[in-house]
C-alpha cells in the first residue's frame, strides 16, 4: 500500500504542483480585483439585485439572501472556492481513473496485480494519494490566502475563518473522489460511461443545484447535492458546520467503502 | 520428489457467453519448463491471467504451491515472476528506478538491484535509461529483468521471446535453462514452435479453450513436421523423393530461369541425412525449411477431419 501510495504521489507531483500554482495565480487575479468590489460594493450590490436570481445562482452556490459582492466570504466561495472544488473534483476523477480503467486499458495494471499487492492494498495506496493531492492544494491555497491578509488592507478574514472554510473544502472533493473510486470498481473498463457519471456527478449536479437555489419546484431536492453542504462563505459567518462535515465524510465513506468492497471482486480488464 | 507448482482442476472461464477456458485439467512439475502452445485466441493468456486471479474462474479452481490462485494471490504472486504479452512499462521512469521500486515492493532482500544488473549485462540493457520511447524488443528486456531478479520459483511468461533479435532469443533461452537448472518452474506461453523445442521439456496444447493434449517436447517433435521448397538447375524430377517414406504433398514447377522448384512436406520420423542425400542428387540453387505452422501441426496431431 505505502509502495503503491508512494509511486503514484512520484508520478504526479508535478501535476500536482502546477495545479497548486495556478489555483494560487488564480486567486492572486481575483484578489486583485477586491480592493475595487470593496470600494464600490454599494453600487455593485444594487446592481446585481436588480439581476435575476438564476443568474446569480448559476455563480454563487450560497444562499442567495446573504449575498454581497464586498462580504469577503461571499468572495472566497463565489469567485474561489467554488471554482477549485470543481478543478480539484475533475483531478480526483482522473486520478481514479488512472489508478484502474485506464491502467487496465494501457497495460500498467497487468505489471501492477503480478506484484504482491492485493487489489485492495492498491485501492488505499491511490485514495491515500488522492487526499494527499487535495490536502497539498487546499493547504497552499490557504496559505495563498493568508498571504493576501498581509498585503490587502480590506481582505479582513481572520486565520481560522479563512482555515476552516478552505480545508473543509476536503469533504465534498473527497466525496467525489469516491463516487469516482466507486465507478471504477463498479464498471468494466470496456464500457466508457464511466468517466461521464464523474463529469455529470461535477458539472451536473453543480448545474443542477444552481437551480435549485432559483427555480422553487427543484428546492425540495437541494439536498440531494454535495453543494448544498459547503459554503465558505456561511463557514466564514457561522463557523465550520460538523453536521455538514459529518455527513460529507460519511457519504465519502460509504463511497469508497464500496470501492473497496467490489475492487475484490472486478473482473479486470487486464 | 518432484512436486506439482502448478494444478488446475476444471478450470473454466466465460467472458459472456464465450468460453475462453473449458475445464482446463494441468499439472506443472517443480523445475520443468512447460510450453503452453495454441494459436491467437486459443486461450492461453486468459489461462494465464486467471492463475494470476486478474480474472477470476467461472468454474473449477487452480493452485499454485498448493496455495489457492483465489484466496491466496498475494503469497503466490511474492513467489512469481511474471512477463505479459502486451507490456507497458510506467515510462516516466528509469530502468534503475523500477528496479528499486520493484525491490521496495517485493520486499526484496539484499543482491535483488545486484541480480538486475547482472541480467542486465547479460541482455545489453542500460538501465540508467528512461523507459520512455523504448523499442518493443527493449521493453521486452525491462520486462525479463523485472520477472527474473528476484529469483522466483516459478517464472510465468507471455509469448516472452516476442521482439527480440535472434541474439537476445539466445540469452533468453540461457536464462531460462539457467532458471531450469536452479530447480525452478517455467511456464511459458508462445507460438513459436522453434522456441519451444529448443527449451521445453513439456507442452500443453490449446486450443478453442480446451486443452488438447500434454505431450514432450520429443513426441511433438517427432509428429511435427518441416516443409523443404528446393530450387534446382534443370527440369524437376521428383522420383527419388517419392521412394522415401514420410514424404508427402510433392509438388513441381517449371522456372523461367531454366531451372525448377520442388516442394515437399518432409514428416518428423523420416531421417534427414536420407533427404540430404538425394538432394545431393540435383544442382541445387537454394534450399529453405520451414517450420510448420501451430495450426498445421494440430492437423497433424488430429487428423484434418477432426481438426
Amino acid at each position: 500500500m505505502i509502495a503503491t501510495f508512494r509511486k503514484a504521489f512520484w508520478d504526479s507531483r508535478m501535476g500536482v504542483l502546477w495545479l497548486a500554482v495556478g489555483l494560487a495565480l488564480y486567486a492572486a487575479m481575483m484578489m486583485s480585483f477586491y480592493p475595487m468590489l470593496v470600494a464600490q460594493a454599494a453600487e455593485l450590490d444594487d446592481m446585481i439585485k436588480k439581476m435575476p436570481k438564476q443568474m446569480i445562482g448559476m455563480f454563487y452556490s450560497g444562499d442567495l439572501d446573504e449575498f454581497s459582492v464586498s462580504d469577503p466570504g461571499v468572495f472566497l466561495q463565489g469567485r474561489y472556492m467554488l471554482w477549485a472544488i470543481i478543478v480539484l473534483g475533475v483531478t480526483v476523477g482522473n486520478q481514479a481513473f488512472n489508478a484502474f480503467i485506464n491502467a487496465e486499458r494501457t497495460g500498467t495494471m497487468d505489471l501492477m496485480l503480478s506484484l504482491p499487492v492485493s487489489r485492495r492494498g492498491y485501492l488505499l495506496g491511490r485514495i491515500g494519494h488522492t487526499a494527499l493531492t487535495v490536502l497539498v492544494v487546499l493547504v497552499v491555497s490557504l496559505i495563498v490566502f493568508l498571504g493576501f491578509t498581509l498585503v490587502v488592507d480590506e481582505w479582513t478574514l481572520s486565520v481560522r475563518q479563512q482555515a476552516e472554510a478552505i480545508l473543509a473544502a476536503f469533504f465534498p472533493v473527497m466525496v467525489i473522489a469516491g463516487f469516482a473510486y466507486m465507478i471504477n470498481a463498479l464498471i468494466p473498463s470496456s464500457r466508457h460511461f464511466g468517466g461521464g457519471l464523474v463529469y455529470v456527478f461535477v458539472f451536473g449536479a453543480y448545474l443542477v443545484h444552481s437551480f435549485c437555489v432559483t427555480i422553487e419546484a427543484l428546492e425540495p431536492i437541494r439536498p440531494l447535492f454535495l453543494y448544498d453542504y459547503y459554503d465558505a462563505g456561511q463557514i466564514t459567518r457561522e463557523g465550520l458546520n460538523w453536521g455538514h462535515v459529518v455527513l460529507l465524510s460519511g457519504v465519502a465513506l460509504v463511497y469508497l467503502g464500496v470501492a473497496y468492497w467490489r475492487i475484490d471482486q472486478k473482473e479486470l480488464g487486464v | 520428489m518432484t512436486q506439482s507448482i502448478i494444478e488446475t482442476h476444471n478450470l473454466t472461464h466465460h467472458y459472456g457467453s464465450f468460453v475462453a477456458l473449458q475445464a482446463v485439467n494441468l499439472t506443472v512439475q517443480q523445475g520443468e519448463i512447460f510450453g503452453f502452445l495454441g494459436p491467437n485466441g486459443a486461450g492461453k493468456t486468459t489461462a494465464i491471467r486467471t492463475l494470476l486471479d486478474f480474472i477470476r474462474p467461472s468454474a473449477g479452481s487452480a493452485t499454485i504451491f498448493g496455495l489457492d490462485t483465489v484466496q491466496d494471490s498475494v503469497a503466490i504472486r511474492r513467489r512469481i515472476g511474471y512477463l505479459p504479452s502486451e507490456l507497458a512499462l510506467w515510462d516516466n521512469w528509469t530502468g534503475i528506478q523500477y528496479v528499486r521500486w520493484l525491490e521496495e515492493v517485493r520486499g526484496a532482500t539484499n543482491g535483488y538491484l545486484k541480480e538486475a544488473e547482472r541480467l542486465a549485462a547479460r541482455l545489453d540493457f542500460d538501465l540508467a535509461r528512461s523507459l520512455k520511447g523504448m523499442s518493443t524488443g527493449m521493453k521486452r528486456k525491462m520486462g525479463l529483468i523485472a520477472a527474473l531478479a528476484h529469483k522466483p520459483e516459478l517464472l510465468i511468461l507471455d509469448e516472452p521471446s516476442t521482439g527480440l533479435d535472434p541474439l537476445m532469443q539466445a540469452v533468453f533461452h540461457e536464462l531460462m535453462q539457467e532458471a531450469r537448472s536452479e530447480g525452478r518452474t517455467v511456464f511459458l506461453s508462445s507460438h513459436n514452435l522453434p522456441e519451444v523445442e529448443a527449451i521445453c521439456d513439456r507442452v500443453g496444447i490449446i486450443r478453442q479453450g480446451q486443452l488438447e493434449a500434454v505431450e514432450s517436447v520429443s513426441n511433438l517433435t517427432r509428429v511435427s513436421f518441416r516443409w523443404l521448397t528446393l530450387t534446382v538447375a534443370g527440369p524437376p524430377t521428383v522420383n527419388g523423393f517419392q521412394q522415401i517414406a514420410g514424404i508427402t504433398d510433392l509438388s513441381t514447377s517449371a522456372l523461367p530461369t531454366g531451372g525448377s522448384q520442388i516442394r515437399m512436406r518432409i514428416g518428423g520420423d523420416v531421417s534427414m541425412d536420407t533427404v540430404i542425400k538425394q538432394v545431393a542428387q540435383f544442382t541445387v540453387e537454394d534450399m529453405r525449411f520451414e517450420h510448420p505452422t501451430l495450426e498445421e501441426i494440430f492437423l497433424t496431431y488430429y487428423g484434418e477431419g477432426e481438426a
